[in-house]
This record gives C-alpha cells, structure tokens and sequence, in this order.
C-alpha cells in the first residue's frame, strides 16, 4: 500500500483549523488518541513500508516523490497545523541488540563509565556515523517534508527506550529471535546514549529548518528518561503504546490552545 | 680489456633505459632486495603517498596488514577517521624522528610530555594524530583511552609485520623544546597553538635520519626478528618551508637528504633494508611531469599505478598466482551482524505497515 492509495481511501478532512499528522510508526496511535477526543486531526504516511523511498533528488535538492508531495499538499488548508512524526526508530535498528563486538561512548556532559568488555568508540564518530546514516535516511525525509510542507511547524520526538532488557526480549518478533539466537539485548545505557544521540542530530535539523521538537512526555519517562514499562507497546519492544499517544495527544492539544 | 661500462647491462645506461623506453617501460625497481609473498603482511607507515600504497597492495592481493580498523557501528566513516589509509590509525608520519618516537611510545620507552591540544571547537586533538579525529575527543580522557587502543594496535603490528614499508617525507619538522616530541604538523595549524618557545624548528639531516630509522628499526627487529623495511621517498613535494628561503629549492634539499639517507640505510644494512624507487618513477624526467596533477604535488593515479607495476615485476614473487580475483573471504560477525540489522529494519517496517493498515 502506497500513500497515494491511502489518500485516495481518506476523504481529504476540509475542516478549519486542523491537525495534519505526517509520518511513521507512531502516527496513527496519535491520531486515534486525537479523534478520541474529536480533534479535527488528518494524517498522512511519507514512507513506503513495503519498499522504494518517498524521497527523490532533483537538481535543486531532495524533495518528496510528487505523488506524496501532492497528497499532503491537497490535505493543508491555511490553518492547518502541520506536525512531524517522521522516523524515529533508527537508534534501535542500529542499537537495540548488541554489536559484535559491544561498543560504548560517552555523550557530552556525562561522566558515566563506559561498559568495561565494550569497545570505547569517541563520540565525534559515532555522532558523525550515526548523522551519515539518517542524513541518508530519516533525516532526508524530513528535509523533503519541510520542502514540500513549509507550514511543518513541530516535531514529535521518538520515545525512549525501555530500561528492562527482559522485558525488550519479551516483546521483540519471535522472527528475528529466531533467526539471531546468539543476538543479546544492547546494554540499557547505551540505548538510551543512542536515543538521545538520534534525538539530538534530529533536533539540530529542525533548528535549522524552523521546526520546534516536541520533547517526549516526561510523564512517560522514569527519572533516568527510560520510558516507564507502563507505556511499553504491548507487542513491540521499540515502540509505545495507546497510553503513551495519549500523552502525546495532550502535548499537541496543548499546542493547538 | 674491455672497461667496466662496456659490460654493463642496459638498465645502467641512460640512453637505453631512461631516454629511449616508453614513459611506462622506465623501470628503475630492478635489482630490489626482497620478494613478497603475498602471504607476507605487510604494513604501510609514512607521508600520504604510503596511503596510495596501501590501498595499491590490497588491490593486488597482497596483504596489508592493518591492526586498528573502525569498529562495524562507525565502519561507514572510516575513511574520514583515518582508518586503514595505514596499517595503524596513526595519520601521516612524516619524519624518520616521528616514526622513531611512535614505536618507541607504542614498546613504552617514551611519553611525551604534550598530552593533548585543543582546537577551535574547543574539543580535544592528539599533538601526535591531530588529523585522525574530524571534530576532536570530548575530553583529554577520552583521547587518553583511545590513544591508549591506538598504541596497543601498533605495537600488535610490530609484533606481527614481516615487511614495513615506511615512505619518507619530509625532513622539516616540528618539535617540543621539552622532551624534543616531534609532531606531524605544526602546533596551530590543525589544532593547538604555536608558541616559539616551546616549538623548535628542525631540518633533520641525513645522519640524523639513518640514525632515527636504525633506532626504530632496532627496537622493531628486537621483539620480531625477521622484520624488513622497505624505504621509499615521497614524490609529493613540499606545501610549504619553514626555511627563510623559496620552496622549490627546500623541497629539493629535502628529497635529496631523504634519498641520501635511503641509500646510506640500504647499504649499510643489506639484509634488512631494501629501497624501492619509487620517488624516481614519479618525479624522473622521463615521466615529463605526466605522474603528479595540476597541482604539480600530488601523485595521479597511473603514478601509482606505474609505482605498483614496477613493485609487482621486482619486488614480488612471479611464481605465485595472482589472487586479485578471488572472492574476497566473508567474515562471519559482519554478515551476522548485517542480517541482524536488516531483520531489525524489516521488523520496523513490518510495524509500519500494520500502523497503515489500521488507517
């Protein structure tokens, strides 16, 4: 399924003063959470889940595939409160199980000792690796978003991680289990540096396109910013769950006021 | 009696070996010492030309013996981290007396008193490697624990090397007027600040040179007994002197005391010692500047390409075969680990879709 048939599916919402959700994963728990309480809320999917790339290159940059572009251009009216929810799970393909060999770094400011068995790797390569890799992916949708939708006024920031490894392993696909049965649950910390990496290297490319990030809901997150089990997915270990949009909800009807 | 020229062989006359052959049938690598195996590992140290020689030994099948590479998580920006460009993450090593100190701070015999400079970013540089690391350590701490896996990997090459190739650069060279730590670059120009009271020119002289290069290879040949080196001089001219003086005439200085010292090292130590002429394929007038780009300094790939020609015909041996064209050997934890990655994607688009599908 493609964003043009999806769109074709999903009347165009005319309504003034709407919400226009554009992107993955997490948008349509956010939306449901939304029309829950009757927000005049659309959305819009950028990503082609079952292949090709949303994101094309022209003479003048990256911009949307114009199918997609013109899709969400037909859905914005003047008011139109436009809100990202590109991405936001490349940290845990990268990191959520551990690298062979395991690898740490520090962030700036911290002064939590690396895993002692784990590979020390200075932050300025994997920040610099990890920035590679979304300006190649994520980041580049975004980019092409921003050129496409102007009025992109705010970005949702991803949830964290979970702290509890058993519980990760619990709920991560039984398929990828069993196929890397010798694969272990990266170290917590680690995938909280990693989420607040990509969170970061995100929020620099709205500063620099004029989008504001929306932080993840702290009511959501224990003391250290690992998202509370409460708020865990029930089926995925990458993701939150209806609660957790909820929260998100709050903060985007906090916004509309 | 004939006189001695009358029995000299061909390549010693510069009428039939250098006026008369085809640019690229110019081969002065004849009668090189060593030949190769290309089960030998060999490692490549020295000014950037040594990188293209490198990356022309793993092009041939011969193996470059590299003991620090990027971990598989940051394999992507390995090239602007500087590894693999040398057998050891440790940048371009321009002077005899830079080598020398790098093999003695990896066996432990000397720490410099120059721990770290900072940069313009504010961030943390390597005096030593002060290119290795776009953007700089975070803190000295954090250079200290990777300058530490740095050290430790070149003292598991010295360990393990049968051939270094080691090119020579420069003699122009930058050192501490405290413990007389020689550094690649001046204090200032990539990081640090220069301070001319504790940064001393020196323009090493040839016996300085064969002295440095004996040292370090004394102390390499003390733990692995059947090391060799192979010296070659860098073609690539100076970028600039530090000599009140114009550059073409440092640089010719320069390139003549590094040859000189070449030779003096070859023949003084026949058995362990081989130089490979690849300073004259490059810069010899009968290439006619047709080796070295518009910027009359750097080295064009059919340079290269002859450079490593010549090696193969003189420095290899002829009755192995070629394994240039074999597969290249799959390392186990890599394909592990990309099948993990490309399961975790495809699990995460998987989720995407069923979002989508409850649209």
């Amino acid at each position: 399924m493609i964003l043009a048939e999806i769109l074709a599916e999903a009347p165009a919402r005319a309504a003034a003063g709407d919400i226009l959700l554009i992107g993955h994963d997490q948008t349509q728990g956010i939306v449901a959470a939304l029309q829950a309480r009757s927000a005049p809320v659309g959305w819009g999917v950028i990503g082609l889940p079952s292949g090709g790339s949303p994101v094309v290159a022209t003479p003048s940059g990256i911009r949307l595939d114009p199918t997609i572009e013109a899709g969400l251009r037909s859905r914005i009216r003047p008011d139109t409160l436009c809100i990202s929810t590109i991405a936001g799970n490349a940290h845990n393909v990268l990191a959520v199980m551990a690298t062979e060999p395991p690898f740490d770094f520090r962030m700036p400011g911290k002064d939590a000792p690396l895993m002692p068995e784990a590979e020390p790797i200075p932050y300025t390569t994997v920040r610099s690796s990890f920035r590679q890799i979304l300006h190649e992916g994520d980041l580049s949708m975004l980019y092409a978003t921003s050129a496409a939708v102007p009025e992109l006024r705010y970005h949702i920031e991803s949830p964290p991680p979970l702290r509890d490894e058993a519980l990760i392993r619990a709920r991560m696909d039984p398929y990828v289990l069993a196929r890397h049965p010798e694969a272990r649950v990266a170290d917590a910390a680690l995938r909280l540096k990693m989420w607040r990496l990509h969170s970061l290297l995100f929020a620099e490319a709205c500063e620099a396109l004029g989008i504001t990030v929306v932080p993840a809901p702290p009511a959501a997150m224990d003391p250290d910013a690992y998202l509370k089990p409460d708020y865990a997915h029930p089926t995925s270990s990458t993701h939150a769950n209806e609660a957790y949009d909820a929260l998100v909800a709050d903060q985007i009807e906090r916004l509309v006021r | 009696m004939k006189h001695p020229y009358e029995q000299a062989p061909p390549y010693t006359k510069w009428r039939h070996a250098v006026a008369a052959p085809a640019t690229e049938a110019v081969d002065p690598g004849i009668g090189f010492p060593f030949r190769l195996s290309r089960r030998d590992r060999v490692a490549t140290a020295g000014s950037c030309f040594a990188q293209h020689v490198g990356r022309a030994l793993r092009g041939r099948g011969f193996s470059h013996y590299v003991t620090e590479t990027a971990h598989p998580f940051v394999a992507n920006v390995a090239g602007p981290f500087a590894y693999e460009q040398f057998s050891a993450r440790y940048g371009n090593v321009y002077t005899s007396r830079q080598m020398l100190q790098l093999v003695q701070r990896a066996l432990g015999l000397f720490e410099p008193a120059d721990r770290a400079w900072t940069g313009p970013d504010g961030h943390w540089y390597d005096p030593f490697r002060p290119t290795v690391q776009p953007g700089g350590f975070l803190s000295v701490e954090e250079l200290e624990t990777d300058r530490r896996r740095h050290l430790a990997c070149v003292r598991t090459l010295l360990d393990g090397l049968d051939y270094l190739v080691f090119t020579l650069g420069l003699t122009e060279a930058w050192m501490s007027a405290t413990d007389g730590a020689a550094y690649p670059l001046c204090p200032g120009v990539a990081a640090g600040a220069f301070d001319p009271a504790q940064h001393l020119f020196v323009n090493l002289e040839v016996d300085e040179i064969v002295a440095d290069v004996e040292a370090f290879l004394a102390l390499i040949t003390a733990i692995n007994p059947s090391a060799r080196l192979i010296l070659t001089v860098s073609p690539v001219a100076l970028a600039a002197t530090a000599e009140n003086r114009h550059v073409l005439a440092s640089n010719t200085y320069s390139k003549a005391v590094l040859r000189v010292a070449a030779e003096m090292l070859a023949r003084r130590n026949p058995g362990t010692i081989g130089y490979f002429p690849s300073y004259e394929i490059i810069t010899g007038i009968h290439s006619r500047g047709g080796y070295v780009l518009d910027d009359l300094r750097s080295v064009s790939e059919a340079g290269v390409a002859q450079v490593m020609a010549s090696f193969a015909r003189n420095a290899t041996r002829a009755d192995e075969p070629d394994p240039a064209d074999a597969p290249a050997p799959h390392d186990p934890v890599a394909l592990r680990q990309a099948a993990l990655f490309k399961d975790l994607s495809g699990l995460t688009a998987a989720e995407c879709d069923e979002a989508m599908l409850g649209a």
